[in-house]
């Protein structure tokens, strides 16, 4: 008989790639395109965002009104001055107005959102030495009202949200639910940056020198010292408060404003108000 | 989200290690007994050779069921966005290939034949009922064994 049966060289049939590599190149090829289709969206949504008229932004805000107790208290009623004084200051457009809520809780924080409304926590103002610190932590808060922060955030959000949902076929109920407003709210760091700086100027202005806004960094430094993980800066939205307070210094030197005034003290009431709760 | 998002990975990483080797061994097995039954060629031809007359002709099938392990089907999912070969399943194949070859062959070694004339594969995917059911590939080789008349005789 004819026929023969030779060896035939092993792996012919088969692509030599390793899998592991091939996978790794179609993972990360994955990635990259979520990650910049995500980015292309939250810019995409940002941007019409912030071509939401004011006025709209402020209906959709409207849920706010009276849930943090608009009981008009002598405290209340100091840090709505302030802040009024802070936002004419400012420049604000017409029909920029800001609201200051002040929340019991011993929680170190504060932040603004949509409508132009601003929450203040107990546990941060606390650790105030001085009304130009407040002003500083308030001013910076009004400078992202002034920038379309909020509403820019949000629109960042949703629109990834939408498009998750889309790829992923389900996500979260509610895109604009009340939940997503109060707590999603994430800025990204040049947005801390210029908040920051517009938040200087305001403070130099007014009180004719930037050392108690400088004091608040401080303090923020110290908080974050005292937190048990240490985020690094890349991590965070807000910049490192050590890089804050550096900045801020040189922006101020630049400017020959004065680091050495003397900062305006609280009100009387302040400090017992805070207490009273 | 987190825990489904590990139980992909300890999936994967199962699938991976397991899947590999069983293969390696797989591939052990089939080349040591590709060795042994050498000596039977298993040619496409339809032809009879000359001689055909002293030998008597028996149909021989060998049929294989292979299931693909999680990371293949995994890597396999990530071809189809992407496009470009699967080699995921390239080596799925040739082993059932020769898998079902090899079977093919043994029937007709237990035969004595000397030669399996106009051999074919029949494959056939299993995936199909359950929308997220594991996917495994049959195939079955089938031919014609060319039995020595004087064999016979001899038993």
């Amino acid at each position: 008989m004819q026929y023969e049966n030779p060896k035939i060289p092993e792996g012919i049939n088969v692509t030599k790639v390793h899998p592991l590599k091939t996978f790794a190149i179609l993972v990360s090829g994955l990635l990259v395109m979520l990650l910049v289709g995500a980015w292309l969206l939250g810019f995409g949504g940002g941007y019409l965002a912030s071509k939401i008229p004011y006025s709209q932004e402020q209906r959709i805000a409207d849920s706010y009104e009276g849930d943090a107790g608009l009981e008009q208290t002598e405290l209340l009623r100091y840090l709505q001055a302030l802040a009024d004084k802070l936002s004419q200051q400012m420049n604000l457009e017409d029909g920029m107005d800001i609201t200051i809520h002040y929340v019991d809780e011993g929680v170190d924080n504060a932040f603004a959102t949509i409508g132009g409304h601003i929450f203040l926590y107990r546990g941060l103002l606390e650790k105030l030495p001085h009304e130009n610190a407040l002003a500083m932590l308030v001013a910076h808060e009004i400078a992202h009202v002034k920038h379309r922060d909020p509403i820019v955030s949000i629109g960042r959000g949703a629109a990834i949200s939408v498009g998750m949902k889309l790829l992923l076929g389900d996500a979260s109920p509610s895109l604009l639910g009340n939940a997503g407003l109060l707590t999603q709210m994430r800025f990204g760091r040049d947005m801390e940056t210029k908040a920051d700086q517009a938040g200087l100027v305001a403070v130099n202005t007014i009180y004719g020198g930037v050392t108690g806004a400088l004091a608040l960094f401080e303090i923020l430094d110290g908080i974050e010292d005292n937190g048990l993980v240490k985020s690094p800066e890349f991590l965070s939205t807000h910049p490192a408060s050590e890089n804050r307070l550096d900045e801020l210094r040189e922006i101020a030197n630049r400017n020959g404003w004065s680091m050495d005034n003397t900062p305006v003290p609280f009100p009387e009431f302040f400090n017992r108000s805070l207490l009273l709760r | 989200m987190i825990f489904q998002i590990l139980l992909i990975l300890v999936l994967l990483i199962l699938g991976y290690f397991v899947g590999s080797h069983l293969e390696k061994k797989h591939y052990q097995s089939i080349i040591k007994r590709e060795e042994m039954l050498r000596d039977i060629p298993a040619v496409a031809s339809k032809i009879l050779p000359p001689g055909s007359e002293n030998f008597n002709q028996v149909l021989v099938m060998g049929n294989v069921t292979i299931s693909v392990d999680y990371f293949k089907r995994f890597l396999a999912a990530l071809h189809n966005f992407f496009g470009g070969r699967v080699t995921s399943y390239e080596s799925l194949l040739d082993r059932a290939r020769r898998e079902a070859i090899l079977r093919m062959k043994e029937e007709a070694a237990v035969l004595k034949a000397t030669l399996v004339l106009n051999i074919k594969y029949e494959t056939a995917s299993i995936y199909k009922g359950g929308g997220k059911a594991i996917g495994s590939v049959e195939v079955l080789a089938y031919g014609t064994a060319m039995i020595p008349k004087a064999s016979i005789d001899a038993v």
